[in-house]
């Protein structure tokens, strides 16, 4: 097993370089130039050129490369072409917003798929199990943000029991300035009670649609690969075996995991980077949005850390599933040592 | 009943709630029937109780005409606001420097506009509905009390005892630092490119070793309020430029505060930290792309504004700004499609405030690109772009695509610039006559035309209100025999190609303003050629007799003959039509019904100078 961990670890610098390289290199080929947002339609032969240097692009591919890996190191990606600020500090701003989000979203997700899905598994036909399977299927059918839009409309705008989606707290609150960025920890640091509540109610919508919309398919899964493992050979010779009621339960439990740690672990990364659209329709100032507008401002520094970030966390939340499923299912372990 | 007849009435049941087919009444007596009122309560209070059909009404008889000496009626109630305004913008200022990277964006343009105070401005008149329209061509003194031209030398008198935000006096001595500042900065936009259309500078300013780029002979103090700025020749555009949001005046003792020896002019602290400026607010916090909040200057020289807090927040989502004005929770938004600003309007909540400024739509058929070239002869090209012109369907595309908030461009400078002419119906929607131009071009029915011309881009980022607009072109042009394809591009791409490269073979455009609202300055950014100091000619234009004009009425110091001069090149570009002027539309912005006093400016600064609104 330690093997196994030592040899993904291993694994997982170099993945991130390659990632980091081939978006550095992408974002050269494509057919924009940053030079011409910043000195617009004014800008001169003599503009252009001044600009390019300041923002280095006047150097040479490789010089521009080796600027930026050697900033790798200490994860400083630069200054940005829009604000001029540290993108390091830009994405230390913006993280712990879709962090928070999706962090708080899988949680209670997992906390109402696992157990329910377990549930009407050993349930199959009831009222429960039929309108479970329903909402599973129609939930994970639609795409976040429309279940977004609705719950707005009908809980913001028709009903008045959230606040208006206009980002973490009230627009004329003013969020607390660290230690982490987390919103959550901050204010209760500082002791601002009521920016907690604020926060609270602001972030309630936009996690009631993640986890709406994330509790569909793990659900789905959880009930599946459970009705699995009740159904199979290895369960039936146990209980004829005369295990105990407890200790099969504890291995349906262990068994039917496996697929839902493979979906968790891929639905993280994409909500990482999907979590822009939750972002957009609550206004909430997180990464996926950062990095959507960075984009389209051709902001090569911000774009470059948020590509290193979401390759960062990928790799990690992929090193963690393979690291659990090892410890679920012993094949996988001894198969890999 | 089986569970499948069930589901079956209570969906027929959701959609008559939802329809307003069936009164209150008689869906709970439904829902009664099938177990489930809460829900139906639920969704009847969702879908509001104004869509549920309500009993008949009495016919009202017809108002009385009111007496003759009745009072006027009362304007519109404003809501209770209070003393702070909550601003919803799609972006949020990322700089604040006005020769900074992000100049160009509209928030930051917004920002400026309320940090910063300028020398003069345009005089303003409020109309019915409460905007304040601009008067293009005579000005008010703002930090300056007079001024005086005499020749090249104009002599300017500033108003005694204005104080910044930081609490010090305006003197000539932040004058010099603001020009100063713009020249050493040179050829950074885009001070120093208004001060080279005012002839204050020169546009070869950026060729000379920056050690020579202090102020001379174009600036002197005469004393703590007085100072003379003296021009190289006799530009008609001193004026015009002045008023333009990055031609602040900075309060220097402030900035000299926060400058290093490598940042002499704080260029990171103006653009990154904070402003130091006469304007009517300062920043009280700001989070970078995200949020601005601003307080009232105390010490501003026009008094205290009706709204004394403002916070500027970015809501990228336009449903969202949209919901949160109407349900009061936002003042102000910009940024709608006119759909938006139309469904906005009808609410008792909102008023929606527009004024026909300077944006426009147009169409750029580019020389460089078939069929528009004509095979490189100059009348064909006129023939097809003539024919162009007739085969748009005008009328259309305001009422259906702009709700009736735009009117019909009749020119190809914006109509209500100095200087600006009106060619009334010079070109309306006459799709025979656009098939007998095109038959004299040598294109019977259009056969025969081909070329990267009859692909037609326009930005993908604004599709929703321009698409439909691409799509009514498209038709409408078929029906005379000019097939083309669709194209949309990412804004980056298009701005740069439209901008920069002027390589869009044919282009719906419909972003563009001209900060100097002047007709000399317009033609300068769009129709005069490179080489003679044209800045966006993104179709490559090219008119020796234009370009002469051009240059003529440039250094015309008499204001008849120059207005006669740029009603002259407006002639020419009447005819040659090097774009294809649709529609001019209205900037428009919402606000919480009540308030009064937008003041929009020729700039990006879609919401105005926030001091100048009221309820």
């Amino acid at each position: 097993m330690s093997g196994f961990v030592l040899r993904r670890l291993l694994l997982f610098l170099p993945q991130l370089l390659a990632i980091a390289i081939v978006g550095f290199a992408l974002l050269r080929l494509l057919p924009v130039d940053p030079v011409s947002r910043i000195v617009g339609s004014f800008g001169t032969d003599e503009a252009r050129q001044s600009a390019k240097e300041t923002i280095g692009l006047d150097r040479s591919f490789g010089e521009q490369l080796g600027s930026f890996l050697e900033g790798l190191l200490t994860l400083d990606f630069g200054e940005s072409f829009v604000s001029g600020d540290s993108v390091r500090a830009e994405l230390g701003d913006r993280i712990p917003v879709t962090l928070q989000l999706i962090g708080i979203g899988f949680v209670l997700a997992l906390v109402i798929a696992i157990p329910l899905g377990r549930y009407i598994a050993s349930k199959v036909g009831g009222r429960i199990e039929k309108v479970t399977t329903v909402y599973a299927l129609f939930a994970g059918a639609q795409p976040d943000f429309w279940w977004g839009l609705i719950f707005l409309f009908v809980f913001f705008f028709k009903l008045g029991w959230f606040p208006a989606p206009l980002g973490q707290l009230d627009p004329t609150q003013i969020a607390p300035d660290g230690p982490t960025r987390f919103i959550f920890i901050d204010t209760l640091v500082h002791g601002q009670f009521d920016l907690f509540v604020s926060a609270l109610k602001h972030y309630a919508l936009p996690i009631i649609t993640l986890t709406f919309v994330l509790t569909g398919p793990i659900l789905k899964i959880m009930r599946q690969s459970a009705l699995d493992v009740i159904s199979s050979d290895y369960l039936l010779y146990a209980k004829a075996s005369g295990f105990t009621p407890k200790r099969v339960r504890r291995m349906t439990a262990r068994n039917s995991f496996a697929p839902v740690v493979t979906i968790t672990g891929v639905l993280l990364v994409f909500a990482l980077g999907g979590a822009v659209l939750i972002e957009t329709v609550f206004a909430l100032p997180g990464l996926g949005r950062y990095a959507l507008s960075r984009t389209l401002d051709t902001d090569f520094p911000a774009i470059q850390g948020a590509i290193v970030f979401m390759a960062a966390f990928g790799l990690t939340v992929y090193l963690v599933m393979d690291i659990l499923y090892a410890l679920l299912d012993p094949r996988v372990r001894h198969s890999r040592d | 009943m089986t569970d499948h007849e069930k589901s079956q009435q209570i969906y027929q049941l959701g959609m008559h709630a939802i329809r307003g087919t069936m009164s209150r009444k008689q869906l709970l007596k439904r829902a009664a029937v099938l177990g489930i009122v809460p829900s139906v309560v639920a969704l009847l209070a969702a879908c509001g109780g104004d869509s549920v059909a309500p009993p008949p009404a009495e016919p009202e008889a017809p108002p009385a005409d009111p007496p003759a000496d009745a009072p006027e009626p009362a304007p519109p109630a404003a809501a209770d606001i209070g003393d702070s305004l909550v601003i919803l913008e799609t972006e949020i200022a990322p700089g604040l420097d006005g020769e900074g990277t992000s100049f160009g964006q509209i928030s930051t343009q917004t920002a400026l506009a309320q940090l910063y105070e300028h020398l003069v401005q345009p005089m303003r008149t409020e109309d019915a509905n409460g905007v304040l329209v601009p008067e293009f061509g005579t000005y008010e003194g703002r930090l300056a009390e007079s001024w005086e031209q005499n020749g090249l030398e104009w002599t300017w008198k500033l108003r005694e005892g204005v104080i910044s935000a930081a609490g010090n006096e305006l003197t000539t001595k932040d004058i010099e630092y603001s020009l100063a500042r713009i020249k050493a900065f040179s050829p950074i936009p885009i001070g120093w490119f208004l001060m080279t259309v005012a002839s204050i500078m020169s546009l070869d300013l950026p060729n000379t070793d920056p050690s020579e780029r202090g102020l001379a002979d174009e600036f002197e103090i005469v004393d703590d309020y007085t100072f003379i700025l003296r021009q190289m020749e006799p530009s008609p555009n001193l004026l015009t430029v002045l008023p333009v949001v990055s031609l602040g005046i900075y309060d220097s003792a402030k900035m000299l505060e926060n400058a290093t020896d490598e940042d002499p002019f704080s260029r990171d602290f103006a653009d990154q930290v904070d402003s130091a400026g006469f304007g009517a607010y300062s920043i009280t916090n700001w989070d970078k792309g995200e949020s601005i909040s601003m307080t009232v200057n105390p010490n501003y020289f026009r008094g205290e504004p009706e709204f004394k807090n403002l916070t500027f927040r970015r809501v990228p989502q336009a449903g969202a700004r949209v919901t949160a004005i109407q349900s009061g929770d936002a003042n102000v938004t910009t940024g709608l499609s006119p759909k938006e600003f139309h469904e906005l309007d009808q609410s008792d909540a909102v008023d929606v405030l527009g004024w026909l400024g300077n944006v426009f739509v147009a169409l750029g058929p580019n020389y460089k690109s078939e069929p528009w070239a004509g095979g490189g002869d100059p009348d064909t090209s006129r023939l097809l772009r003539q024919a162009l012109a007739y085969a748009i369907p005008y009328d259309d595309i305001i009422e259906q695509d702009f709700f009736g908030q735009a009117i019909k461009w009749n020119g190809l400078i914006s109509s209500k610039f100095y200087g600006a002419v009106d060619f009334g119906d010079r070109y309306s929607y006459d799709p025979d006559r656009a098939r007998e131009l095109l038959a004299e071009a040598g294109f019977p029915e259009g056969t025969g035309l081909e070329g990267p011309g009859l692909t037609l881009s326009y930005i993908a980022e604004h599709a929703s209100f321009i698409e439909p607009v691409a799509n009514r072109i498209r038709t409408a042009l078929a029906d005379v025999g000019i097939n083309i394809e669709l194209d949309p591009l990412p804004q980056t791409q298009f701005v740069d190609r439209e901008t920069n490269l002027d390589d869009i073979p044919f282009s719906l455009l419909d972003q563009q303003v001209a900060i100097g609202p002047d007709a000399g300055y317009q033609s300068q950014l769009n129709h005069v050629t490179p080489d003679n100091g044209g800045l966006d000619n993104s179709v490559n234009y090219a008119s020796a007799e234009f370009d002469a004009i051009y240059l003529e009425q440039k250094v015309n110091p008499d204001v008849e003959s120059r207005l006669a001069q740029m009603e002259a090149m407006q002639a020419i570009l009447i005819e040659d039509l090097p774009r294809i002027p649709i529609l001019e539309r209205a900037s428009q912005i919402a606000v919480t019904a009540g308030i009064r006093g937008w003041s929009p400016k020729p700039d990006g600064s879609r919401v105005g100078e926030i001091w100048t609104m009221h309820t």
